[in-house]
């Protein structure tokens, strides 16, 4: 048995008529961060996707700690693999809104301990914590994005083209 | 009013006609057509009606009453927006409002159980009933096409599909209802609603008048909400598959 987070087996995937993703097989290791390089349209989002499992591949297989895909419950799935998506996409209001979402739509309340510590483990300053989404930059949206994300405690966490609106990546700030 | 006097009253439909023709409006065809249309349909009715009215059978009534279930299902599966299985989400609501007005009015014995008055009264309620839907739909598609990035973001953080289209869901019902009660918060101010204009020039007691008229203002005030909660809760399912995915395609319009 693979110490594998997320292996991939014989995975294809067509959207739209488009063959996207053409027999994937492989695996991303437990405990490390793995990067997927590509050109645009090459598929990464979609295999990101996959795993968050707001698609389904057409053949293949997909297991999530060496359990198949099909076997968690949705929500549960999406809570297990967190996926921060490439378009940063808030909901109208407050950061401390944005942060607390995943936790409300539990039916639970985001504490103000916890909710500064993710701000700053992604390098936004507790400040930001009132302020309205809309005033961000791409790149602080982006940071709030992955906060966000940390909130579910996710087993494996999905950055989805994370860095592109950031100016310069603070590395180990958002990878710890 | 006698059809020489009727025919006078073309004068209405030649006025729009020649004004069109002047400022080259290019709607003389829809015009004549709408004019042309009108008289068909409700002299039909008027005789229908006649029919059934003197008949007084509850088969021709039912059978009326499932004619307009089923026109206003056309119209509206026609101009409101294209989600799976629409038909029969429009015939469940109408027939539901239906059945639920009428269950009122002739259970607390507030209108006679009479084709005079269940007729008139379902054709109100279902074409009201049917503006909305149309309403909805369209403002419903038009808001999960704007907000699918936030409906795909609520469901990647482990949000189901009811919490995802909450927002549009809500959007959609307050938009299709403000105009109706926003209408009747000017009604007699402004305006005197049609069929209580019709009551008085027939010559009814204007106080009786009112107080029908009323009595269909609350109806209307239940059937604009209702329809579009219903409408909502019966379509949104039908965005989303088994795994909980959001089926953009099922947006497509045709």
């Amino acid at each position: 048995m693979t110490k594998a987070a997320i292996e991939f087996k014989d995975v294809d995937y067509t959207a739209n008529g488009i063959h996207i993703l053409k027999r994937i097989t492989g695996f991303f290791p437990k405990g490390k961060i793995t990067t997927l390089v590509g050109p645009s349209g090459a598929g990464k989002s979609s295999l990101f996707k996959l795993c968050n499992g707001l698609q389904t591949a057409n053949s293949g297989q997909i297991y999530i700690n060496n359990k198949l895909i099909e076997q968690y419950a949705p929500t549960v799935l999406r809570r297990t693999v967190g996926i921060a998506l490439q378009e940063a996409t808030m909901i109208n209001g407050s950061v401390e809104k944005n942060l607390a979402l995943p936790l409300t739509l539990k039916g639970e309340k985001l504490h103000k301990e916890l909710a500064i510590e993710l701000l700053k483990v992604v390098g936004l300053k507790e400040s930001y914590m009132s302020r309205n989404t809309q005033e961000l930059s791409g790149g602080q949206r982006q940071k709030l994005s992955i906060a966000r994300t940390l909130v579910n405690k996710p087993q494996v966490l999905l950055l989805d083209e994370i860095t592109s609106y950031l100016t310069v990546y603070p590395s180990r700030t958002s990878k710890n | 009013m006698s059809y020489l006097t009727l025919s006078i009253t073309l004068i209405f439909v030649i006025i729009p006609l020649i004004l069109s023709k002047t400022f080259k409006l290019g709607l003389e065809r829809d015009t004549i057509i709408a004019a042309v249309r009108s008289i068909i349909q409700l002299l039909a009715v008027g005789y229908v009606l006649q029919f059934v009215f003197n008949a007084e059978n509850a088969v021709y009534i039912v059978l009326m009453l499932l004619l307009m279930i089923g026109a206003a299902t056309q119209n509206a599966r026609k101009k409101g927006a294209s989600i799976k299985g629409i038909t029969w989400k429009l015939i469940v609501t109408f027939l539901f409002i239906e059945i639920l007005t009428q269950s009122i009015l002739l259970g607390l014995d507030i209108t006679p159980p009479t084709a005079q008055y269940v007729i008139p009264i379902s054709g109100m309620v279902i074409g009201n009933s049917m503006v909305l839907g149309i309403l909805f739909l369209n403002r419903f598609t038009a808001e999960m096409e704007t907000r699918q990035n936030q409906t795909e973001l609520i469901l990647s953080l482990g949000g189901t599909p009811k919490q995802a289209v909450h927002t549009q869901l809500i959007t959609s019902i307050k938009a299709s209802t403000i105009p109706t009660i926003e209408s009747q918060k000017t009604i007699g101010l402004v305006q005197l609603p049609g069929m209580m204009s019709g009551q008085i020039i027939a010559g009814a007691d204007p106080v009786q008048a009112v107080l029908f008229q009323l009595l269909i203002l609350f109806l209307l005030l239940t059937t604009a909400v209702t329809t579009s909660i219903m409408l909502g809760y019966l379509s949104y399912p039908t965005l989303f598959n088994q795994r909980m995915q959001f089926l953009r395609e099922s947006l497509i319009r045709e």
